[in-house]
């Protein structure tokens, strides 16, 4: 593993070996050198061209690169204390940033694509590995454009992750969007969307090359810049899955864009919200979404112990066959070789209590023996031409809507552990309200 | 208009003062558009209604645009494409730009596509004279389609 020295206003020979020699661009660097090199970034750098650049880090999987900014005035080779963020690699006019295939953590770098009145922006390609960590990535060009910035590889067969640490990212027009493919990361950082201009529609899949299907993951992200009359996710016609935790959210910003098919968009919110609370969850599927309920809820039902709370469903597309799933419920169970009895309360406003054919909740749960096998049990209809049956009514008390009901579920666990309940809605363009809290008896 | 009607189906006051909203936006088809968001309190609901019957108006001639490109990368001049939400002058702009950054076979079967097109049309998608449609066809369309030709027939021992 080499140190490599990088520093645009550096005058020697250009071979990377030291400050006074360093290479000017990082491009000139990560050609000449190999998988597992250090490239020490100097806090001046400022690396600007007017043509497109290409920055393929010779990276492995097995011997990642490291592209670290850091004080060149400081100890040779850095230690912690020269740590810096100021240097930038930067694009002018119709040109973008490319990251090829590679591995690497990059610290401290600014990345800015294109500038003016163009849709240039970064792209990041390829089968690799890419950590930005305080980092921030830019595209100015003020022409808007669908998958301006893009992250993850975006050809076929190919397998890439983009982790995105204290990293904002900022536009230059408010019809950019964020492409992410493969697996996407993005953890802890405050005020995520930088700057005046901004998007609306941050995330999105690609405009015209190939998208990969993934997971995105987002915990611990401010995106509350991202306020009303904005929509954080939208996608066409590839598979992508966001789950989103411990995020601040913009105030009335839609989450979820409408959604055209099964499989396609899928958003999971939780702990998600512009105020100060603890409690929004929410899904969004094309069958239907499920938020969190405040004033419609059960006495005595779930809470989380100041405010009292229920799952709102509204269904939209969904059938018999392919119902709207509600995010699991999970308990502890502790009782074994008797049965134990779990009833979910609901409610709802379409008259006469829904059949078990409209919702139901299906339980899985440990009932076998030598191995952890998950049995399943449910409440719904016992095949599918099962014309179904009404529910039991209820007798509990909820703040609003009109008709109540209960669903209930018997299973012998073998094992203690976990059982999990899955609430499902089958009748399209309806509303359901369901307690969380699993009644156990 | 795609969007013929919007209206604010469900609105409940939650406990801190925002109101939960169902929004029902329906097509030209018919086919209904669930939009669901937490408002903050003061709001003015109507103007969010009509911004995001707006909004998604836009997203479905660009996804309808996204998706005949998509085809037409992969399927050159037997793309099956549709214009229930999008024109056909807004799929050839997206086209000509799809074409301008396109590479090996995407570019192959864009251009095999594109020379499925009439000169009038081309001309128009292109801002070209009937010169450059001329040129155009001798060295980019006319290839294109030869290999997508030949990539069609090719199979595998």
């Amino acid at each position: 593993m080499a140190n490599v020295y990088v520093r645009s206003a550096a005058t020697g020979a250009g071979t990377g070996a030291d400050w006074a020699n360093a290479y000017t661009t990082l491009a000139a660097a990560f050609a000449a050198k190999a998988a597992g090199d250090d490239f020490w970034v100097s806090e001046d750098h400022a690396e600007t061209q007017a043509s497109a650049m290409t920055l393929t880090p010779p990276g492995t999987a097995a011997s990642p690169n490291r592209v670290i900014c850091v004080n060149h005035a400081g100890s040779v080779p850095p230690v912690s204390a020269d740590l810096r963020t100021t240097a930038t690699v930067t694009t002018t006019g119709a040109f973008a940033i490319t990251l090829g295939a590679g591995y690497a953590y990059f610290r401290g770098i600014t990345l800015s694509g294109g500038s003016g009145a163009v849709p240039a922006g970064i792209s990041a390609s390829g089968d690799g590995a890419l950590v930005f960590d305080t980092c921030k990535l830019i595209t100015p060009g003020t022409t808007g454009a669908s998958s301006k910035m893009r992250l993850g590889t975006f050809a076929a067969a190919q397998k890439s992750k983009t982790e995105l640490r204290n990293t904002t990212v900022q536009f230059g027009a408010t019809a950019d969007t964020l492409t992410v493919n493969g697996d996407f990361i993005w953890k802890n950082t405050p005020n995520a969307i930088a700057g005046a201009t901004l998007p609306t529609t941050l995330f999105t899949t690609n405009a015209v090359s190939t998208s990969i299907t993934g997971v995105a993951f987002l915990e611990g992200v401010d995106l509350s810049a991202l306020a009303s009359g904005k929509t954080l996710f939208s996608s066409t016609g590839t598979s992508k899955r966001y789950m989103v935790k411990d995020c601040k959210l913009g105030a009335s910003v839609t989450i979820s864009a409408t959604i055209t098919g099964q499989g396609g968009l899928e958003v999971d919110l939780i702990n998600c919200d512009s105020g100060d609370t603890n409690y929004r969850t929410e899904r969004y599927r094309y069958e239907g979404t499920q938020t969190t309920e405040t004033t419609i809820v059960r006495t005595g039902g779930a809470s989380d112990g100041t405010t009292p709370i229920s799952w709102k469903i509204v269904t939209g597309n969904s059938t018999r066959y392919m119902p709207y799933e509600c995010l699991p419920i999970t308990i502890w169970n502790e009782t074994v070789g008797n049965p134990v009895t779990l009833t979910v309360e609901g409610i709802w406003g379409g008259g006469a209590v829904p059949n078990n054919s409209d919702i139901w909740m299906d339980v899985e749960y440990l009932g076998t023996s030598g191995f952890p096998l998950g049995i399943f049990a449910t409440n719904g209809p016992a095949d599918p031409l099962d014309a179904g049956s009404a529910l039991a009514s209820s007798s509990e008390t909820w703040g609003g809507s009109t008709t109540k009901f209960k669903m209930s579920v018997t299973v012998t666990p073998t094992k203690k552990g976990p059982i999990t309940i899955y609430v499902k809605a089958a009748l399209a363009s309806s509303t359901f309200y369901i307690d969380p809290k699993v009644v156990v008896s | 208009m795609t969007i013929i009607s919007s209206v604010i189906a469900d609105n409940v006051i939650q406990r801190d003062g925002r109101r939960s909203i169902v929004e029902h936006h329906t097509d030209q088809l018919g086919i209904v558009y669930r939009h669901i968001y937490l408002s903050v309190g003061n709001a003015n609901l109507n103007a969010a209604l009509a911004a995001y019957a707006a909004q998604l108006d836009a997203d479905l001639t660009n996804n309808e645009i996204q998706a005949n490109i998509g085809n037409v990368t992969r399927d050159g001049s037997l793309a099956v494409t549709s214009t229930i939400y999008s024109t056909g002058a807004q799929n050839f702009s997206a086209l000509r730009e799809a074409y301008r950054t396109a590479a090996r076979v995407e570019a192959i079967m864009i251009g095999d596509f594109l020379s499925s097109l009439t000169d009038a049309q081309l001309r128009t998608a292109f801002s070209m004279t009937q010169a450059e449609v001329n040129t155009l066809r001798t060295n980019k369309l006319t290839p294109s389609a030869s290999a997508a030709t030949t990539i069609r027939s090719t199979v595998g021992a």
